[in-house]
């Protein structure tokens, strides 16, 4: 690999680098909408949407992965089928369950602020497990407080409705995706490329 | 033995099979031909129930596809046009084991099933490898020996030649044929017969959804193959090489 | 129309029905989503399947806020307020799927970028165009993924008993004679086959 010609444009490069893996990211995030499993306590289906955003936050730090849930929820509200069940539209964000797609950027950023301590990135890989799951753990609090908020502006839901219908009943499986975050940042697959 | 009567498969308004039956006895040698969009694809991949008919039925030994696909899939094993369709794992080794530990089969036994086709493809001892790191002829030999592992009675192969260069034509060519001899089922599904053509006896071609000829090669003149869509080998027949 | 007047449009839509969210206001609504769903030559129902995923939470929230512990057991004053927001979210998104559908996803592009001005807007408009792109090649992966797996039954396995050593995956690729020579009996399978000449 030739250093010399990737310092040319420093600034430029390093940008394109950032859209194109952002990009990657908030697709990741859309295609993980398609991958469904039926919750018991609750109306909806429980996808794995959070974690592209997890992984956009350790990945890409506070702003760049906070940059890719913009672009994942601006596709989705121009068209792309990137919400739950492959819905689309500005209708969504404005919907019962906008709240939580609105604080997927505010949540990947805290995420990314957690695990990399600060703006700058570090390999995620030597993040400790303290970092990487306080970070999803306060990410996931964010996605619930603005869900639960979106339920009460958006759905017209009084607050308990919001907080034990829309937050408790599904952060079990976060657990779950929380670690399988841990075990994606974690093994060699991502230092392979 | 894989038997398809009257199938019928669209793709929206248009139907790729339309009506077709085909009956592959166990251990026969078939070439597959036909222009792109004939059907050939669509028609291989009902063989194991990777598809489901629209109208018609699919059965392998008897048994309806639709019903029995793990007997379908174990009897009828599936190389796809592109090998890297083909591959589930980083490692040669554990793409090849993948379909016997599908099957259930205890340790020991996967791994004389990984030896025996690895051996079969002239990948032996390689399992270790990663298959991202191999060239694009011993990627198709590695997803061919992912089939040869489940032990099928047919193994289906979906444009097996191309982008081979020649020498990797005929190789590939030599080791199906060495595989035929050891009793597997063999379908070829081609666009074109140069080389093919003189080592089956049977040669089917599709054309709009349909069997349009179905005769030994022997039997066919290059005029009646290029009026089906199909380049005639140079001569026609057995004889041509 | 220009996709930065109907995204306006849609502002404008969503603003209206948030600040009045009562029957009159949603009525007249109603009126103006007809009309652009009429305008991109869509049919009301033909839309309504975009509303499929948000249904369940549409019909359950007016119905769980108007349960009430004891008689009369359901409150029509407490389920009012869901049932209006519910409503809303509705029209909102019929009116998003005529956006949806009658606006090329390059001419979205565009209207991003007059949207945020300069540097952010041009990264904004790229990683939209790009997540687009991506997204169809990751749906097409995962479809041929999907296939390979299940040609080799990864989607049906049979669980074995005896669970593998850990680095045996690393033995698979050797010849059999490697792990000394042991042929293990043959172990059922699910299908009949050829006697054992192979």
């Amino acid at each position: 690999m030739s250093t010399e010609n990737q310092d040319v444009d420093l600034v430029g490069d390093r940008t394109v680098e950032n859209v194109v893996r952002a990009s990657l990211l908030a697709a990741l995030t859309g295609a993980f909408a398609y991958v469904v499993f039926p919750h018991p306590l609750s109306p909806t289906e429980v996808t794995l949407q959070v974690l592209g955003v997890y992984l956009a936050g350790i990945m890409l730090g506070p702003l760049w992965g906070g940059v890719a849930m913009v672009v994942y929820l601006a596709a989705g509200a121009l068209g792309a089928p990137v919400f739950l069940g492959g819905s689309s539209g500005i209708g969504a964000l404005l919907g019962p369950t906008g709240g939580y797609l609105l604080s997927y950027p505010l949540a990947a950023a805290v995420v990314g602020a957690v695990v990399h301590g600060g703006p700058t990135l570090r390999d995620p890989a030597e993040a400790g497990l303290v970092r990487l799951v306080g970070g999803m753990a306060l990410g996931t609090l964010v996605v619930y407080a603005l869900g639960a908020a979106g339920l009460l502006v958006f759905g017209g839901s009084d607050i308990e409705t919001a907080v034990v219908g829309g937050a408790l009943v599904f952060l079990p499986a976060e657990a779950l995706k929380a670690a399988a975050a841990v075990g994606i940042v974690r093994s060699d697959a991502i230092a392979a490329r | 033995m894989i038997a398809v009567r009257d199938l019928v498969h669209r793709y929206g308004d248009r139907a790729a099979l339309d009506g077709l039956s085909l009956t592959v006895a166990d251990g026969e040698f078939v070439v597959l031909a036909g222009p792109n969009g004939s059907g050939k694809t669509t028609l291989v991949r009902h063989f194991n129930g990777l598809l489901d008919p629209d109208e018609g039925r699919v059965e392998v030994d008897g048994r309806p596809v639709d019903e029995h696909p793990v007997a379908a899939r174990t009897s009828v094993g599936m190389v796809f046009q592109d090998p890297r369709d083909c591959f589930v794992a980083a490692t040669v080794g554990a793409d090849v084991a993948f379909g016997p530990e599908n099957l259930g089969l205890d340790l020991a036994e996967v791994d004389r099933r990984v030896g025996e086709a690895l051996a079969a493809v002239n990948m032996a001892g390689r399992g270790d490898e990663r298959i991202d790191e191999l060239s694009g002829g011993e990627q198709a030999r590695v997803a061919i020996a992912g089939a040869l592992a489940m032990e099928p009675d047919h193994l289906v192969l979906d444009e097996p030649l191309a982008g081979l260069d020649w020498p990797a034509r005929r190789a590939t060519l030599d080791r199906l044929a060495a595989l035929h001899a050891g009793g597997t089922g063999t379908v070829v599904v081609t666009h074109d017969l140069r080389d093919v053509i003189d080592r089956t006896d049977r040669l089917v071609v599709l054309r709009e959804g349909r069997v349009a000829l179905d005769a030994a090669p022997a039997e066919v003149d290059g005029d009646r193959l290029a009026g089906l869509g199909v380049r005639p080998p140079r001569g026609t027949g057995r004889d041509a090489a | 129309m220009d996709p930065r007047s109907k995204l306006a449009a849609q502002a404008a839509f969503a603003l209206a029905a948030f600040v009045h969210t009562t029957p009159r206001g949603l009525l007249a609504l109603t009126g103006v989503a007809a009309l652009a769903l009429a305008a991109a030559r869509l049919s009301p129902l033909a839309s309504l399947a975009d509303l499929r995923v948000l249904a369940p939470f549409l019909v359950a929230l007016p119905l769980l806020e108007g349960l009430t512990l004891g008689p009369p057991w359901f409150s029509l004053a407490a389920a009012r307020g869901p049932a209006l927001a519910s409503y809303r979210t509705l029209l909102v998104v019929l009116v998003s799927v005529a956006y949806v559908r009658s606006t090329p996803v390059r001419e979205s592009r565009a209207a991003v970028q007059w949207l945020v001005p300069g540097r952010p807007g041009r990264v904004l408009g790229v990683g939209v165009a790009l997540a687009f792109r991506n997204l169809a090649v990751l749906r097409a992966d995962l479809t041929r993924s999907r296939r390979a797996l299940r040609a080799r039954l990864g989607d049906r396995p049979v669980f074995r008993l005896e669970p593998h050593a850990p680095g045996a995956r690393g033995d698979a690729g050797r010849p059999p004679g490697a792990r000394g020579g042991r042929r293990p009996a043959r172990v059922d399978r699910p299908v009949s086959r050829r006697p054992e000449n192979a």
